[in-house]
């Protein structure tokens, strides 16, 4: 067993897999690639707190009530229709489209979704027994993603229903955003969406993933995303996290850009219990640009996790970072930002900031930015703060006729403001900020002292 | 309309305020001037009810009612408007949504229909010409990046939108060239009625030039040491604030 | 960076300055960690039981943490496992028996002194200032200046064997009490073997009127350096304390592995400054001194207030994080470092701000700057408890890099439970500004004394925290680590 991993509590996701994989009726070389993932799992154990990376996060709970392995059977016709109508409302939120795909428990929902007619440069396929045009593996797959040294990439290559890829195609521009929907039907089991996505050389495209849960549901989602970038091309990606208090979410999001390239994400965590964000962004290539922007609300006990990596593995690259977090009630927030600069990746430029409000005396948020730099002619910076909202400002407004309510919401929504305003659409920048503040509202503020 | 009666303050376990009385009538301006850390914000402070200040002795009676009592944002929906000596930059707060927000919240106080974002808007740029304010001030966060004398003419625009019944204006001349200074004159002149009471306190005389008050107080050490008509500002600007103590 | 520098590269050549070995006989212990050499090293300084008891504790714990754990592997240094049965855990200059006077110090000895620019000599002050001065020789303090006129402000500055045998209750009562024996392996090592140290003890409502200040070098070859250092400061007194670290060069690695221990009670304070130059080995990294120190203080009392200085030069490895408890409401914890790293030195070092009282404030500047092949981390941990209302931390930490076959890294942790508390930390790392030597060279000065002061000026945060005497002596040293960075 390796240092720092605990026993082997997934005995029981390793014991059911056989029948697990029989459903499926996977292709030999599949099945044997599973069973590699499902040994390096094994191996490897749930990660426990001994390892610097989840110093912050104890999966223990998770071990207790280890949810059952998913049967592989897609999803039945009474849940397809029970979603149609939140499938919908999550649509209208976004508004057109140039494809909305839904997943459910990882599984396509062609009912559910609506494809391109022709030819509009994006294609969705699936590699999956069932699809009607198999298609090759695709390039790159598992690279970023390691089955071989990251357990829940590896669980999730084992375990996953199939892998959808998604591909811009070369110089395609895309005015319409590609929304795609994974939704957890709460059925308590282990739930394994994978994303390959590709955008080839110059093409530009907006991309919104959504990840939700049926109300109330209890679901482990483990979720892996490999994005691809070629020459100039850029993606703005915006990821939203709106699950039931009962998920735990493991998001593996992991980025390879070329020459040029522009990749954007937007991180949204608002839902789940347990939500550890995993991203690890390579600028692979000379003037890839990279713009990470996340925001995280936890009320309740929830517990959201955001561990970035950006490594600069060749020189003229850019990234910009701004993580941001509102912690009521007894949340607990935690951020890990490493800035990875390799020898001889010259002429860096990457800035990383956390900012932090604590709204509650239980809420408690744990940050850590750092820069590892082998390099020396870089510029490079990271800020963390901590604090509460700003008397000053809250007396300013108080003063000026607003209420002490309206002038915490006024200064929560200028917090947010900085992520919520770059979201790339104007029905997202609407819809987010509403949600947070909607989310907020809910909380009960301890009255701060009036006037002495 | 408002009537101070033997203040004493203190921050924290500091002192400051050490007896103010002081009564100021509908429709009269009157001036504080007096040195620097004699108190000057702190009274202004504590007539707006920024948290931070104790009141150990004394009332405030503000058009017949406790002002000490009230939260800040009654008092502002009651009228009392400071312009503070140093506004706060709130960063990615927009100014004009927040201004929408406080002339609505005191409107509903006062019983009047919200106004609407055109309604607001029109409003808006006819008092912003009066203060010679570019529009894209409007469209940035509160005060954030705003020069010294942009924030200083936010905030006269602020008291133009609000058109509160007291007045105080917290050094708002300091700082501001000879054309900004008669901007921010001409907006507080335009305000001038028998409704309305005016707490000018500087520092320079140079702005009793413009605004004429009715009585000039100078205020040393906590306590007001001398009260007289305008021509004790003239006295000022010759002797310096020296000779107080000693005239006492 | 580019070939302009040939003048400065040929300047660089000097060598370390302290890399001198005095001939001093030596009471030396064979090599070997045992629970017989720790009853013996207790033996030769007629310890209490209580102390010998405590010293075996500690080695029982030491053992077990290092069969289950080893060395701490977290730490961004990388070195061979360190042979603890090779090393010798006692080494005394052997004409010390109770001197009575200074004129009774083996004069080779003070000549070692001199040449390290301390001086023993009461009459010879350094630069006409009084600093008393406590002097470790290997495992022993060999002489401690200016005790009676202290005394006479019921000051107690002397060794920390004597003072075992002089104020027990003392140091009964303080030794590991801030950093218990169990704290990490390098303390447990030295509870278990710490030879000597200095002790102070600054009465209720004295200002200590000069400054304090312990010398350390590490002379004989094969040996460690085990001193443990106890300052408490009762209420309402204050202290600066001087601490400076020199060693022979040799090619073999030397372990110095120290602890110590700051107490200041309701309203005392304490500054403890550090210029820290042991030998760091040569331009390809044979020999250097493991400076692997446990510092930390407490600050028990309301309003008290703690802070470290620290100018890192040396050492092959450093492994320092010198922190402050901050328990009594109010108090104030402060750390400034500058820690520069040449040739092949490792430095991983930092601090610990653990928030527990109200109102607590802490400070954190750190200043990094690595030349050739080195590799520097700031590792430093900000907490702040449930109970620390109003809480406030600001940190800084800027690394500069000259030459691009090193490494700057930052790893902050700042833990906030509490939400009424304010916490903020910045970093940067850039390479030394090529528009700021051009300014200068443009002005006329050469190019080393370009890189010299704007690297001083980078510091200058931190220098400036140091007292007088010791401010000079820094930024020499800066400047003469500096050399052959460049090019
Ligand atoms: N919040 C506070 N805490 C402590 N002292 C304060 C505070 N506010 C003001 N003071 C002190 O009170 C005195 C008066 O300050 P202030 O009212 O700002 O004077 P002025 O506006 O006349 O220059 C000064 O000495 C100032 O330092
Ligand atoms: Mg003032």
């Amino acid at each position: 067993m390796k240092r720092g991993s605990r026993g082997n509590p997934a005995e029981a996701w390793i014991q059911a897999f056989p029948a697990f994989a029989a459903t499926l009726g996977d292709s030999p070389e599949r099945q044997a690639q599973r069973e590699r993932a499902l040994a390096a799992f094994g191996e490897l154990g749930l990660p426990s707190t001994r390892l610097e990376a989840w110093r912050s996060t104890n999966l223990r709970t998770l071990e207790k009530r280890m949810p059952p392995a998913p049967t592989g059977h897609p999803p039945e016709a009474a849940l397809l229709e029970r979603a149609k109508t939140q499938i919908a409302l999550e649509a209208d939120r976004v508004g057109k489209a140039s494809l909305r795909a839904v997943f459910i428990d990882g599984h396509f929902c062609p009912s559910l979704s609506t494809l391109p007619e022709g030819e509009s440069g994006v294609r969705l396929l699936s590699i999956r027994p069932e699809s009607a045009t198999p298609v090759s593996f695709p390039e790159g797959y598992g690279e970023l993603a390691s089955a071989k040294l990251d357990a829940f990439s590896a669980l999730n290559e084992a375990f996953t229903p199939g892998i959808e890829v998604l591909e811009f195609g070369e110089g395609c521009e895309l005015d319409l955003p590609v929304h795609l929907i994974f939704l957890s039907s709460g059925d308590g089991r282990l739930n394994c969406p994978r994303l390959h996505i590709t955008g080839k050389k110059q093409s530009r495209a907006t991309l919104i993933l959504d990840f939700l849960s049926v109300p109330d549901g209890e679901n482990l989602v483990s979720s892996v995303t490999e994005i691809f970038l070629e020459e100039r091309a850029r993606l703005d990606c915006v990821v939203v996290e709106r699950e039931s208090d009962r998920t735990v979410h493991i998001a593996n999001l992991q980025t390879r850009q070329g020459r040029d390239s522009e990749l954007l994400i937007h991180t949204l965590t608002l839902g789940g219990a347990l939500v550890r964000n995993e991203l690890g962004a390579e600028l692979a290539d000379l003037g890839a640009e990279l713009d990470l922007k996340g925001l995280y609300v936890g009320l309740g006990d929830q517990h959201l996790d955001n561990h970035t990596r950006v490594d600069h593995a060749t020189p003229r690259t850019t990234s910009r970072e701004i993580y941001k977090g509102i912690l009521a009630e007894n949340a607990r927030g935690v951020f890990r930002g490493l800035i990875h600069v390799r020898p001889d990746a010259q002429k860096i430029d990457s800035t990383q900031s956390n900012m932090n409000l604590l709204l509650s005396p239980g809420a408690r948020v744990d940050t850590r930015p750092q820069l590892e730099i082998y390099a020396d002619d870089v510029k490079c910076s990271h800020g963390s703060t901590v604090g509460k909202l700003d008397e000053e400002a809250l007396f300013y407004l108080r003063s000026r006729g607003l209420s002490r309510t309206q002038a915490r919401a006024l200064l929560t929504r200028g917090f947010v403001a900085e992520i919520c305003e770059g979201l790339p659409l104007e029905s997202l920048r609407s819809a987010m900020t509403e949600l947070v503040l909607e989310k907020l509202s809910a909380c009960a503020h301890p009255d701060e002292e009036g006037l002495a | 309309m408002l009537d101070i009666q033997n203040l004493h303050a203190s921050a924290g376990d500091t002192p400051i305020i050490k007896g103010i009385d002081l009564h100021i009538g509908a429709g009269e301006i009157h001036a504080i001037m007096g040195p620097n850390g004699s108190g000057k914000s702190t009274l202004s402070n504590i007539l707006a009810g920024r948290p931070g200040y104790s009141v150990t002795e004394g009332e405030i009676n503000y058009g017949g009612k406790n002002l000490l009592a009230m939260e800040p944002e009654t008092r502002a929906r009651e009228g009392v408007f400071l312009a503070f000596q140093y506004p706060v930059e709130i960063p990615g707060v927009g100014n004009s949504y927040f201004l929408k927000t406080s002339v609505n919240a005191i409107r509903t106080h006062n019983g009047l229909d919200e106004l609407d974002a055109m309604d607001f808007l029109a409003l808006c740029e006819e008092k912003m010409k009066r203060v010679e304010m570019p529009n894209d001030l409007m469209s940035r966060s509160i005060n954030e990046g705003f020069s010294g004398g942009e924030k200083k003419r936010n905030e006269v625009l602020q008291m133009l939108l609000l058109e509160p019944k007291l007045c105080i204006l917290d050094e708002t001349d300091s700082g501001l060239d000879i054309d900004a200074l008669r901007v921010v004159a001409d907006g507080v002149n335009s305000l001038r009625s028998p409704e309305r009471a005016m707490l000018v306190i500087t520092h320079y005389q140079r702005l009793l030039d413009y605004i004429v008050p009715d009585r000039i107080h100078v205020l040393a050490d906590g306590k007001i040491v001398r009260s007289g008509g305008r021509e004790l500002a003239g006295e000022l600007e010759e002797k310096g604030y020296g000779w107080i103590g000693k005239a006492e | 960076m580019t070939s302009e520098n040939a003048d400065l590269k040929r300047l660089a050549e000097e060598d370390y300055k302290y890399g001198f070995v005095s001939d001093i006989e030596a009471d030396q212990l064979p090599p070997g960690l045992s629970e017989e050499v720790v009853r013996l090293i207790s033996a030769k300084k007629e310890e209490p039981d209580w102390l010998l008891a405590y010293r075996l504790k500690a080695l029982a714990r030491f053992r077990e943490m290092l069969a289950e754990n080893g060395e701490p592997g977290w730490a961004n240094i990388d070195y061979p496992a360190i042979d603890y049965q090779a090393i010798s855990y006692y080494s005394a200059p052997k004409a010390q028996v109770e001197l009575e006077g200074l004129d009774e110090v083996d004069p080779e000895l003070l000549r070692t002194y001199e040449k390290l620019g301390i001086s023993l000599q009461e009459q010879k002050r350094l630069s006409g200032v009084k600093i008393a001065v406590d002097a470790v020789f290997d495992s022993v303090s060999v002489a401690t200046t200016f005790r009676s006129e202290l005394e006479k402000q019921g000051i107690i500055f002397c060794s920390f064997s004597e003072a075992v045998k002089s104020h027990p209750e003392l140091i009964r009562k303080y030794l590991g009490s801030v950093v218990p024996y169990s704290d990490n392996l390098f303390a447990c090592l030295n509870a278990a073997v710490f030879s000597d140290g200095s002790f102070a003890y600054i009465p209720k409502g004295v200002r200590c009127p000069m400054e304090l200040s312990t010398y350390f070098r590490i002379n004989s070859s094969g040996t460690g350096q085990f001193e443990r250092t106890l300052i408490v400061a009762d209420e309402g007194a204050s202290v600066s304390y001087l601490e400076g670290c020199t060693a022979p060069m040799r090619d073999e690695n030397q372990l110095h592995a120290a602890v110590v221990e700051l107490i200041a009670l309701d309203d005392a304070s304490i500054k403890y400054s550090t210029v820290q130059n042991w030998y760091p080995g040569d331009k390809n990294g044979v020999g250097g001194i493991y400076n692997f120190v446990t510092k930390r203080g407490a600050c028990r009392g309301k309003r008290s207030k703690i802070s470290w200085t620290q100018v890192e030069t040396g050492s092959a490895i450093t492994w320092k994080y010198p922190s402050c408890i901050l328990q009594g409401d109010d108090s104030v914890g402060e750390f400034y470092s500058v820690a520069m790293t040449n040739n092949m030195q490792q430095a991983d070092t930092g601090t610990k701000m653990i928030h527990i009282g109200r109102n607590t404030k802490s400070t954190i500047i750190s200043k990094g700057i690595s030349c050739g092949r080195s590799q520097q981390s700031y590792r430093g941990l900000v907490k702040i408890n449930p109970k620390a209302e109003g809480a406030r931390n600001y940190s800084q930490c800027d690394s500069l890099l000259l030459g691009d076959k090193c490494g700057a890294h930052t790893f902050p942790y700042l833990e906030v439970e509490n939400p009424s508390a304010t916490v903020e930390h910045e970093a940067t790392t850039s390479k030394i500004g090529e528009e700021q030597i051009f300014y200068c060279l443009q002005r006329g000065l050469s190019e080393e004394d370009a890189i010299s002061i704007i690297v001083n000026g980078f510091c200058k945060e931190v220098l400036r925290e140091l007292p007088m005497e010791f401010a000079v002596e820094a930024q020499n040293l800066l400047s003469i680590s500096l050399e052959g960075s460049v090019g």
